[in-house]
């Protein structure tokens, strides 16, 4: 009897304690988070880094040590800290140059991302899915973020191409002559068009020739539908997030994600806080992680990345506000249940499949006996 | 007695003439050391012609005959290595003039890829001579006027990463940092009497990049200057002895003799290369009439007693000496690599803190006439449909492009002469010009618009109402068809409108 009893107790206060000392669990979680991504560094769609570059140092990067920069989200001791192994620059311009030198405030940007990757010797200028792969470094890519930086010029296009640039986000916040924008009211450009015109079209079409990724990221709900219509290769939304989870324009609905899984594209979640949590005060790891769990629901989890846009809004969720923290939100969806296999996915396999995707399109598009010239010529896949 | 004056006409007939022996000399010699020329215009043809839409039937560059270049003249004339100038009108200078050059630049690059078999596109000198060894024409850009960078040494790098490897200073009008050669002629008045502080910027970070500097087109005071401070040869593309023809766009001697002495070159006659211009001019000399004629010329040198070696000089070694050596200087100063991914050199003194929203450059007024050709005022785009959002329509009755807006100067968005520019708001082209009081207060306008809110009362220019509003909404996109034989899948991609006599269909409203 004394034994039943004393045996109870001993239940009772190891229920106890397993609730109040619980540092074999968790502590567990954080380091399988960091064992994960050791393994598998995370690529991330989208940083706003090098916009930041100019507006704090008019692009004079020389002088500055992007290593411990502590006015930017941004700065490589933390892209390590965080496991990035590779990273798109946005070279975004603003909308309000559009129609003026859009063009040339692109090519400074673009500049900007060279002479970085350059001068750091844990930064790597990459250009292909296999120099991702490759790299030991941070690797670093280009992704333009609006059409307007084109100036309705498929050699335009084309030039970005060879310098690097493998998406483009077909609108910012302003429409193009040729696509629209899912925000309204903010710029006055071009009010009535309506998804993609005939222009827009071909330049959906130019960019799978070249093997350009297309990012619907900041695109109305019609210019995704035409554009998922018309592309031969999977699409990516480089940092938006879930419409039913909070209803924001940069959203994506339910319909849209399903048609993702079919195009086997991904999206890139955002951790900008105002599209995650849609006015709500409290905004943390577990509200975005409400989105991945939601997009897995609908897409599954091989639709899924990661798509920061930090230096590019001013709010994160608590726990993620600089690009150190990845780890953290990993940790949450392993406590969600996410595997290991999901989680590499999202870290990097889905994004680089996507990717691999569009490199078969554009050698496919390319006729045989094409003399391969600068960096329009992908060599065959290896292996 | 008659004989003998008949065994002189005999032997007359029966040998060849001198005139035919220098032309055979000049061929054999040809025959292993082709010319490269520093300036063809042909792109410039293109744009003019076909709108750059090289897969339209009469674009083939086989068969074209109404320009001075085309593939079978290039091949008769022995041309080995050609610099395919990029040439976009003074006009589009603060306007267009950026997106514009890197359209003809593309138009090159896709030249070499429809016509793999006789272009090569390369760009140092080993990719000439390897184009030499496999008997290609090898293809090279030049950039012909910096306003083709606005003022912009990102511009500048990316421009030589893209391939370009010389760029003449100035065309016809002065860019914010060098003169022009109208200001020796009493047509203009110089401005900076040669090279502006940023223009001396220019000329050092292209000797970093190992891009040539060209200078033709520019100032008699912009030569000196350059001869002065450059550290590598300098190259005039298209120019000719002012001593012989009193033209403003010629070099005097005092010139020339600072290019002997500086070392920019070696040797009597060893100046520089050919060049014709071909395609750019209105009137080019007899015997001389298309890209073809070239051994002409070198049978006439030879005549005047040249040398062998002086010729092969004038042909191509004494570019390709030039261009070595630009190259290396390249390299000795630290370039990584080729040259080409370089990540250091000055950034420039402009961009002015918190001025990224730029003032003038309004070019939805149609580029309007250039000075030489009056061709009109429509883009240049691929494709046709975009010709609508620049306000242009087709004309069925002339058969051309007509612009529907206003004339090129004077946008509506651009104070002209007379009128203040808007507060807070400094040239970007002035490279002196910062940005004081009211940064902060731009940056933060900046970070708000990034967040996609309406911009502030006031200070952010451009953020009116587009003046592509309604206007450019009502013109897009007219309906084209494709014709028959398109190939998807080539470079110049999205060439499916090729142009009848008219446009296929109508502007859709």
């Amino acid at each position: 009897m004394e034994k039943k009893r004393n045996m109870a107790k001993l239940l009772w206060l190891l229920m106890l304690f397993s609730d109040t000392v619980p540092f074999n669990c968790e502590k567990s979680m954080r380091e399988r988070a960091i064992e994960l991504m050791q393994d598998a560094r995370l690529i991330d769609g989208h940083n706003d880094f090098v916009l930041q570059l100019r507006i704090l140092y008019q692009n004079k990067i020389s002088g500055v040590n992007l290593r411990e920069l502590n006015r930017t989200h941004t700065n490589l001791v933390k892209l390590q800290a965080g496991y990035v192994g590779a990273q798109f620059w946005s070279v975004y311009v603003l909308c309000s140059a559009q129609n003026k030198d859009a063009v040339r405030l692109t090519l400074e940007q673009i500049d900007v991302v060279k002479r970085m990757c350059h001068s750091y010797e844990e930064l790597e200028l990459v250009m292909t899915s296999q120099g991702i792969s490759d790299s030991r470094k941070i690797a670093c890519l280009i992704g333009i973020e609006g059409g307007h930086s084109i100036d309705s010029s498929l050699a335009a296009l084309r030039m970005y191409y060879d310098l690097g640039a493998r998406y483009m986000t077909l609108t910012h916040t302003c429409n193009t002559p040729w696509s629209e924008s899912s925000s309204k009211g903010i710029h006055n450009f071009y009010p009535s068009v309506i998804g993609l015109t005939a222009f827009g079209q071909e330049v959906v079409k130019e960019m799978n020739r070249l093997g350009m990724l297309i990012d619907l990221s900041h695109t109305s709900y019609s210019t995704v539908k035409a554009a998922l219509n018309i592309s031969k290769a999977p699409v990516i939304f480089s940092h938006s997030a879930a419409f039913s989870v909070c209803n924001h324009s940069r959203n994506v609905p339910d319909d849209i994600l399903q048609e993702l899984k079919k195009n086997k594209g991904i999206i890139m979640v955002s951790f900008n806080a105002d599209v995650l949590a849609c006015g709500r005060k409290v905004v943390n790891i577990s509200t975005l992680a409400d989105h991945f769990d939601h997009i897995k629901e609908i897409a599954g989890s091989e639709s899924i990345g990661i798509g920061g846009d930090y230096d590019g809004v001013e709010r994160f969720p608590e726990g993620l506000e600089d690009v150190s923290k990845y780890p953290s939100l990993i940790e949450e969806l392993l406590r969600r249940g996410w595997n290991e296999t999901e989680l590499k996915g999202v870290l990097r396999e889905n994004f680089l499949r996507v990717f691999r995707e569009v490199e078969n399109v554009q050698r496919a598009s390319a006729p045989q006996n094409q003399l391969c010239q600068a960096s329009r010529c992908i060599p065959p896949a290896v292996g | 007695m008659p004989g003998g004056s008949v065994w002189v006409l005999v032997l007359a007939l029966a040998l060849p003439s001198t005139g035919q022996q220098h032309l055979q000399e000049a061929e054999r010699i040809m025959s292993t050391t082709p010319v490269i020329d520093g300036h063809n215009d042909l792109p410039w043809q293109l744009l003019r012609k076909f709108y750059n839409q090289l897969r339209l039937p009469a674009a083939n560059l086989t068969l074209l005959n109404d320009t001075h270049t085309n593939i079978p003249k290039l091949r008769q004339g022995h041309v080995g290595g050609q610099f395919w100038s990029v040439y976009v009108p003074c006009e589009t200078q603060n306007k267009d003039a950026v997106r514009r050059t890197l359209e003809q630049m593309d138009v090159v690059q896709r030249m070499c890829d429809l016509y793999p078999e006789t272009f090569l596109c390369v760009t140092d000198s080993s990719g000439i001579r390897e184009a030499f060894r496999t008997g290609k024409v090898a293809s090279l850009i030049g950039v012909e006027g910096g306003h083709s960078i606005d003022s912009s040494l990102g511009v500048l790098r990316t421009l030589y990463r893209l391939g370009a490897r010389y760029m003449t200073l100035t065309h016809s009008c002065n860019t914010p940092w060098a003169d022009n050669w109208l200001v020796d002629t009493n047509d203009e008045e110089p401005v900076h009497h040669g090279l502006s502080p940023f223009g001396k910027m220019v000329v050092e970070e292209m000797n970093l990049l190992g891009m040539m500097v060209d200078l033709a087109h520019v100032s008699v005071d912009t030569m000196k200057m350059v001869l002065n401070i450059s550290k590598a040869p300098v190259i005039f593309s298209h120019s000719s002895a002012y001593s012989l023809c009193q033209h403003r766009r010629n070099v005097p001697d005092d010139v020339l003799r600072l290019v002997v002495s500086v070392g920019h070159s070696q040797g009597h006659g060893g100046l520089w290369g050919h060049s014709q211009g071909h395609g750019g001019l209105w009137g080019v000399p007899t015997g001389l009439e298309d890209v073809s004629k070239y051994p002409m010329l070198v049978a006439e040198l030879l005549a005047r007693n040249w040398t062998e070696q002086e010729v092969r000089g004038a042909l191509a070694e004494n570019l390709l000496r030039v261009f070595s050596k630009v190259e290396e200087v390249s390299v000795a100063w630290g370039a990584r690599g080729t040259g080409r991914d370089r990540a250091r050199g000055p950034v420039g003194t402009r961009v002015a803190p918190g001025a990224l929203e730029w003032g003038c450059m309004g070019h939805e007024d149609t580029w309007g006439s250039s000075h030489r050709w009056n061709i009109g005022a429509c883009g240049t785009q691929e494709f046709v449909g975009t010709h609508g959002a620049r306000g242009c329509v087709w004309d069925g009755g002339t058969g051309t492009w007509q612009g529907l807006r206003a004339p090129l100067r004077g946008s509506p968005r651009c104070p002209s002469a007379g009128e203040e520019e808007p507060a807070g708001h400094g040239s970007p082209r002035d490279p002196h010009r910062l940005g004081g009081a009211g940064e902060v207060v731009q940056n933060q306008l900046r970070l708000l618009q990034r967040r996609g809110h309406r911009p502030g009362p006031a200070r952010s220019p451009g953020t009116a109402a587009g003046p592509g509003a309604a206007p450019g909404a009502a013109l897009l996109a007219p309906a084209w068809h494709r014709g028959p034989g398109t190939v998807p899948g080539q470079r110049g991609g999205a060439d499916p409108a090729l142009l009848p006599a008219g446009p296929a269909g109508k502007i859709n409203p």
